[in-house]
């Protein structure tokens, strides 16, 4: 053991070069492992498919009455158009903010099953990191509460923007 | 007030959920479906056709096995896409009669893919698509042929006694019902 010991010594001290300058280099990315939605396969940045197709067919099918009433109804525009947008079955519209109210979406017995509570179409995020569209994964949890990429429980870390 | 407002909405409001829903699966499926042709492309083994011009849900697909128990045979399924796409995995039937410990003799498939409700990792979740459950489908004449969770038990015990017999009634099947 001491032999070996000064040999290791005799050789941290022999220098066969020495270092006199030091370029660092760093490469970086973005940090945004799924940008599209696994569910329906649309941005994460842009409305789900669903709310989408909730768009683009509405103003045609079912002209919207002049008259906006506040019952379980949420107008928003959006390419132009004023949108109603009703919900299958909706929970009656909460007059707290989303920001709090949302909180509760995306979770196994919640029976939301459309955009949040202000019509926005919002991403939520999981304790395993993955992200969806809000109304893609509120579809889905009610089937099966488990994350469809990584197969783990669902839970909501985070729901916004 | 809600409420009465939503009694007399409820059919219409019913009848515009399920738009939605077809909506998207049209969505998927026109991008599922490129994708699938791309792929298939000069594949010996699968053919998928669409039996009603400009239907996207509704599929027939051709599975002649190149390889194994069922070489030599040709399968026919039936695929029907069901409109809430893709919480719920398309529905499939053998339409050829095989002898086969995985599909019945009606025409049942036990593929783990397309379980709706299960429990496991290898079910149905919307991130799966049509050419998982094409390429499932060639499998199951091949490396995902599974005896010990059989739908035909009895296709599966013969097998498990007399390989030969199992193999000679799969034959047997081609000969009579897999070949066109
Ligand atoms: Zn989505
Ligand atoms: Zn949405
Ligand atoms: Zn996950």
């Amino acid at each position: 053991m001491e032999v070996d010991q000064s040999i290791d010594e005799k050789k941290s001290d022999y220098r066969p070069f020495s270092l006199k300058r030091w370029n660092a280099c760093a490469v970086w990315t973005w940090d945004v492992e799924c940008d599209t939605c696994a569910i329906c396969r649309l941005q994460l940045m842009e409305e789900c498919l669903r709310c989408q197709a909730d768009a683009t067919k509405g103003p045609e099918r079912d002209p919207p009455p002049p008259v906006v009433t506040k019952a379980g109804r949420v107008t928003r525009v959006a390419n132009n158009h004023l949108i109603i947008n009703e919900t299958p079955s909706p929970p009656p519209p909460s007059s707290t903010p989303s920001s709090t109210s949302s909180s509760m979406a995306a979770t196994a017995g919640s029976s939301s099953t459309s955009p949040s509570a202000s019509g926005e179409c919002v991403v939520v995020w999981g304790d395993c990191s993955h992200s969806f569209h809000n109304c893609c994964m509120a579809q889905w949890v009610k089937q099966n509460a488990r994350c469809p990429l990584c197969q783990q429980d669902w839970a909501v870390a985070r729901v916004g923007k | 007030m809600i409420n009465l407002q939503k009694r007399i909405k409820g059919v219409d409001e019913n009848k515009k959920y399920m738009d939605t829903r077809i909506c998207i699966r049209e969505k998927l499926l026109t991008e599922e479906v490129k994708d699938l042709e791309r792929t298939l492309m000069g594949d010996k083994v699968c053919r998928l056709t669409f039996p009603s011009p400009g239907v996207l849900h509704e599929m027939h697909l051709t599975i002649t096995p190149n390889d194994g128990f069922y070489k030599g045979g040709i399968y026919h399924f039936d695929i029907k896409v069901p409109a809430e796409y893709n919480n719920v995995p398309p529905v499939v039937k053998c339409l050829t009669r095989v002898w086969h410990p995985n599909i019945n003799e009606d025409g049942a498939i036990c593929l783990s893919l397309l379980r709706e409700n299960s429990l496991d990792a290898f079910g149905w979740r919307p991130t799966r698509n049509m050419t998982e459950v094409v390429h499932g489908l060639a499998s199951l004449f091949t490396d995902l042929m599974d005896f010990d969770d059989p739908l035909n038990q009895q296709a599966a015990e013969q097998y498990q006694q007399n390989r030969n017999n199992f193999e000679s009634k799969v034959r047997d099947y081609i000969y009579k019902y897999a070949r066109q």
